[in-house]
């Protein structure tokens, strides 16, 4: 999915002239945001590994990326939805959501109460998808007031942590660990590859690139512009909700905002790999090497005993960073 | 070649022309904008009074007057953010940080220091230098404020963690608490606080440059670069205010509480948004006003208390004003819908 | 006679590979009124803008009272005097009309930033005063008609002479072209009041304006300044003559061939279409195998019909019958899927995506081609590009190579290439597709879209002359103000670019 190069200028009535100017900058982004995150994740995991040597070990290794899973359900979805132009910011108080509406039904279904909050994540994120294309609001706009809509809607449902225990099986067994690594992050892992797979060899891949890339181009080619972005908003739901049943097999318990504190880090995870938020340069096996960073980030401010303040406050400088760094500034002409 | 020049938009052109009936329609929507959100306001405070005697009582009308006090001093700087198009995410950590570092110097339970007002010139001020940090980041690299602010968000409330370490500081200095919680001539405080700024925030909207350079700007950056308009400071002057308030907002909340917390701002961000929104202040910039934003501040307010006094959950009112806001940008914005318009 | 107010030296521009401008010359004096005529792309908006200080020009200069004029800025245009009032005004229509009246220069009007409003409205008041205008300057500029708000605009070019102390040279782009007769009527007197106190340059499709108001008339044509005339003594078919220019290269057919046999069945029908600001009553038949040509100045509604077509704009009104059955499209995608294809005028914008490759762009319409069952087949994919890039000679690196790096005429051929991938479309609308591009590569373009409409494809087209359309067309529409006011069929010399630009103007 990802692309060689993103090319500058074009739009400005001197197209060529800009654009044979600017390709420094251009090449020096490509350079930058291919190899980059690949050397950041590296270097981290050595400076972590100096001063906690025990972090090297394969057992922590398992722990970082069970640690990972469910920033990595997160990032996926936000992954896809900014390949587009867009940007969700609903996506963990759905997950939050979900993980409560988990814990409420396990005991009443058991397993059924799977499928069940799995479908209502797809139509949360349908119905955010259509108000966004049907009303043409922004997307940052139609998430932030889903944002407030599910938490608001989780927190009345339940004030504080629902713990299952009954009924618990039917997720348990994603926490069951193979070579020391949860299922569920294999599963993560498992529809990342069949989310790159579908995006490289179906018509889908090349719509999601179109319309990150050139969206009037897009509509006036016959794209049916619509559908793939509320198609991209219902995945966003899907995997939140897959997230929210990843949290409650981890923690035993729904939290109605439990996965609040996630938004952030699975934005950055996206920025980190080099996604550019402007759409159409990016690519989810690039989203993996991001939440890894941001988890190796996480778990090593733990091991290595700093402040837990940091973790915001570096999330927040990366994102500056990295976005800063992948934008494609010819693309806007006027910055918000 | 026969583009149209760079700096010039385009107005509808021959709706121009049409009959009456779009006139009519106009005026009507135009008058929908200007008087919609008092007159909810109104209706609101009528039917919650129906409904519970208690709601209307002097004692409620305090509370109300109290509850208000800091959304406005919040959405009277967020305001010109928005006018000019942007969007401020970063107001509860920026809050966190002022309160901190405020209650921090003032007499407290975690370190000696007792430096009274200037304690609280230092909070404010603090929330003014990581607003203007949010413009300058803005201007200078050229990335849309959103994401941005969303940035700072995250590095304030981190450096809010750091400062309180786990162990959130109480204030002692009861002169200054004693100051937060008490009324003057029968108005609370804080509530005087936030009438000053409002005062100067319309001052400053409809008399300064800044203010009237601030519409200009929302109204379209191409014609204000046109017209020589220093884009760059004047949304740098923008983000540093709506910093200020979000200063002056931690700081009274922390004198009002007795304490530096990291969750000061929790929900305030959401709050100020929305009420700025149905207030009918446009996120695509240039309409609006601090005023406007006081009545949508006070929707809300009634809104919250009238909820409880019904037995609503005050779980839902995050909820509601997620409703909300998406309701008003839908209306304000579905009349501009068209089939080839990108909107990302 | 009075003195030169500014003067264009030779002044020349290219954009990319297409000359803007040529060695165009030409001088205003001070209270003079000049009319700027020619067709569409014949570079006067180019000049007006080198003029306004918005493009830089590439050769030449612009002298301003004996000064030439160093910086290529809007603001350093004004503070010689030379203001423009653009077609799509550059009014905020969120402030009142005195602020807009002074944006950026408000004067002692603010002092330490601090605005004095009675002040301000004064100097509002006695600008509009110049203009005789009635307009309060507290009103707030979006509650004014089309024809007021062009006042104000009028009124803040005035402002120069206060500021500068000499008299401005106003730049009117179109000014009235998008007023009713009452409202041009008042622009127009206004615009003869200002020759009491500064130089005009107006530049309008209409002829009878330019006649009424302009003491001189330039004429361009190609990026060439043809002629110089003097407006009271013209006459209207020399200029129209002018207007028209010579035939400048051998690659068009010329139109004295015989009118071609058209088949009888109709491919496309619009019965009395309308649209809501841009064109009314507008019905056609198209057969199969025919090229329609649209003539019409700009603003003529002529490309919103064929985006209402292609299903990207929504009729208001009327219908639009393809081989015999009614459509009412959602959108575009609709368009595509009934075999409609649409090159649009804005190629790296619309018609592509530059940032995709070649090989994506031009499968991008009909993805079913690349695909095998439900996955994109990249072999198949692969052969198909190649035998098109070969079939219309697309000089291209690789077929991997971004669309955006290759030359504008490539870039439209890819664009075809896209709609004829697939089964070949029943109807193909080009709008401007030969615009930007070098003789070369029009000359190409313009044998495949014969060709093309003698495999039965039925094409709607606009093109950017005349010439260009009376050269492909077998029928022109000719529209004006939104409406019909022309069917000509071409052949045996027929119609004469005059009869055309007749029922345009």
């Amino acid at each position: 999915m990802a692309k060689g190069e993103l090319e500058v200028g074009g739009e400005g009535v001197e197209g060529p002239a800009t654009a044979a100017l600017s390709l420094s900058p251009a090449s020096l982004r490509a350079i930058l945001s291919g190899v980059m995150p690949a050397v950041v994740l590296v270097a981290l995991i050595l400076v972590v590994g100096f001063f906690a040597p025990s972090f090297l070990s394969l057992y922590s290794f398992g722990v970082l990326l069970g640690e990972s899973t469910i920033i990595l359900l997160l990032a996926i979805p936000q992954t896809m939805v900014i390949m587009i132009g867009g940007i969700d910011l609903s996506i963990a108080s759905i997950a939050s959501l979900a993980s409560i509406l988990l814990a409420l039904l396990l005991p009443e279904i058991g397993f059924w109460a799977i499928p069940a909050v799995l479908v209502a994540c797809m139509a949360i994120g349908a119905t955010q998808g259509y108000i966004h294309v049907v009303a043409q609001v922004p997307s940052f706009v139609v998430t932030l007031a889903g944002l407030g809509l599910w938490s608001g809607i989780a927190l009345a449902i339940a004030h504080t942590t629902i713990s299952v225990d009954e009924g618990y099986d039917a997720v348990g067994w994603l926490q069951a660990t193979v070579l020391g690594i949860p299922i569920a992050f294999f599963g993560g892992l498992a529809l990342l590859l069949a989310l790159v797979l579908v995006f490289r060899r179906m018509s889908i891949g090349r719509y999601v690139l179109a319309i990150g890339l050139g969206e009037t181009a897009a509509l006036l080619s016959g794209i049916r512009v619509g559908r793939v972005k509320i198609l991209i908003f219902t995945l966003s739901g899907l995997f939140a909700g897959i997230a929210g049943v990843a949290m409650v097999a981890r923690s035993y318990a729904g939290n109605p905002s439990g996965a609040d504190k996630l938004l952030l880090p699975s934005i950055a995870a996206v920025v980190i790999g080099g996604t550019a938020i402007t759409g159409g340069f990016g690519g989810l096996g690039r989203t993996l090497i991001g939440v890894l960073t941001v988890t190796v980030l996480r778990v090593g401010i733990a091991i290595v005993g700093i402040d837990p303040g940091y973790e915001p406050l570096a999330y927040g400088l990366v994102i500056i960073g990295a976005v800063a760094l992948t934008m494609d500034r010819a693309r806007i002409s006027v910055v918000k | 070649m026969d583009r149209t020049p760079t700096g010039v938009i385009q107005w509808p052109s021959l709706a121009a022309r049409d009959g009456n009936m779009r006139k009519v329609i106009g005026v009507l929507r135009e008058m929908a904008v200007t008087w919609g959100p008092a007159l909810a306001l109104v209706i609101l405070y009528t039917a919650f009074s129906i409904g519970d005697a208690r709601f209307a009582s002097l004692a409620n009308l305090k509370t109300l007057a109290s509850q208000s006090a800091i959304p406005l001093i919040l959405a009277t700087g967020m305001t010109y953010v928005i006018l000019q198009g942007s969007i401020d995410l970063s107001v509860e950590g920026v809050m966190a940080v002022s309160s901190l570092s405020c209650a921090m110097l003032l007499r407290n339970s975690r370190t000696g220091f007792d430096l009274g007002v200037i304690a609280l010139l230092v909070g404010i001020c603090v929330g003014a230098m990581f607003g203007t940090l949010n413009g300058i980041l803005i201007t200078r690299l050229r990335i849309p404020s959103f994401m941005v602010t969303l940035g700072i968000w995250s590095v304030t409330s981190g450096i809010a963690m750091l400062i309180s370490g786990g162990q959130p500081p109480e204030i002692r200095d009861m002169s200054i608490r004693g100051w937060a919680l008490g009324e003057t001539i029968g108005v609370p405080n804080l509530t005087l606080v936030a009438l000053v700024c409002l005062v100067i925030g319309y001052l400053l909207q409809n008399f300064t440059r800044f203010g009237r350079y601030t519409y200009v700007i929302g109204g379209s950056e191409e014609i204000a670069k046109l017209s020589g308009v220093r884009i760059n400071f004047y949304k740098v002057l923008g983000f540093g205010l709506c910093g200020l308030t979000a200063g002056l907002g931690g700081v009274l909340e922390s004198a009002r509480l007795g304490l530096g917390h990291v969750e000061i701002g929790a929900q305030q961000m959401f709050l100020t948004l929305t009420a700025v929104v149905i207030g009918g202040t446009s996120l695509s910039g240039g309409r609006g006003g601090v005023i406007q934003s006081a009545v949508g501040v006070l929707i809300l307010t009634v809104l919250a208390n009238g909820m409880i006094f019904i037995g609503v959950t005050p779980y839902l009112q995050k909820a509601v004003q997620g409703v909300i806001i998406l309701v008003a940008v839908v209306a304000a914005t579905w009349r501009f819908r068209a089939r080839l318009r990108v909107v990302k | 006679m009075s003195e030169i107010a500014v003067s264009l030296e030779s002044i020349g521009k290219r954009f990319g590979s297409v000359q803007a401008l040529r060695d165009v010359s030409l001088m205003i004096r001070s209270r003079e009124v000049i009319g700027l005529m020619g067709e569409n792309g014949s570079g006067k908006s180019t000049l007006l803008k080198i003029l306004a200080g918005l493009i830089r020009p590439d050769e030449g200069n612009v002298v301003v009272r004996g000064r030439p004029l160093t910086k290529a800025s809007f603001s350093a245009a004004a503070k010689a005097g030379i203001g423009m009032v653009f077609q799509e005004q550059s009014l905020l229509l969120n402030l009142t009309v005195a602020e807009n009246i002074f944006l950026g220069c408000e004067g002692e009007a603010v002092r330490f930033g601090l605005y004095n409003w009675r002040k301000l409205k004064e100097m509002a008041r006695r600008q509009l005063d110049k203009l005789g205008c009635d307009i309060s300057p507290d009103t707030i500029t979006g509650s004014l008609s089309f024809a007021q708000r062009q006042m104000v605009e009028l009124a803040k070019v005035l402002t120069i002479e206060d500021r500068i102390g000499v008299e401005p040279i106003i730049l009117l782009d179109e000014p009235t072209s998008v007023l009713d007769a009452e409202e041009i009527d008042t622009v127009l007197h206004q615009i003869e009041r200002l020759r009491s106190r500064a130089s005009v340059v107006i530049v309008s499709h209409r002829l009878d304006e330019v006649l009424r108001v302009a003491d001189r008339i330039y004429v361009m044509t190609n990026g060439q300044c043809v002629g110089e005339r003097d407006a009271r003594s013209v006459d209207a078919e020399d200029l129209k003559r002018l207007m028209l220019g010579k035939h400048l290269s051998e690659q068009y057919r010329r139109h004295d061939r015989p009118a071609r046999p058209i088949e009888n069945e109709v491919r496309l029908s619009l019965r009395n279409l309308a649209h809501r600001s841009d064109y009314r009553d507008i019905s056609f038949d198209l057969h199969a195998g025919e090229i329609l040509g649209f003539a019409g100045v700009e603003g003529s509604g002529r490309e919103c019909v064929c985006r209402t077509v292609y299903g990207a704009e929504a009729p208001s009104a009327g219908e639009v019958l393809l081989d015999g059955s009614v459509i009412k499209f959602d959108g575009p995608a609709d368009a595509v899927k009934m075999g409609i294809a649409y090159v649009p005028s804005e190629r790296r914008i619309e018609g592509l995506v530059p940032n995709m490759s070649v090989r994506e762009n031009m499968t991008l319409a009909h993805l079913k081609v690349a695909r095998r069952g439900w996955f994109l087949d990249s072999q198949r994919e692969q052969k198909l590009v190649s035998q098109w890039v070969e079939r219309l000679r697309i000089k291209t690196p690789s077929n991997h190579a971004l669309a955006g790096q290759l030359s504008g005429g490539n870039q439209q051929k890819v664009v075809l290439a896209k709609w004829l991938i697939a089964e070949h479309p029943r109807l193909l609308i080009l709008d401007h597709p030969l615009r930007g591009l070098d003789i070369g590569a029009k000359a190409e373009i313009f044998a495949r879209v014969r060709e093309l409409a003698q495999n039965g494809i039925s094409i709607l087209l606009i093109a950017d002359t005349l010439e260009e359309l009376l050269a492909l067309s077998d029928t022109i529409l000719v529209m004006r103000d939104g409406a019909i006011t022309a069917r000509l069929p071409v052949g045996d010399g027929k119609p004469t670019q005059m009869e055309i630009l007749e029922n345009m103007i």
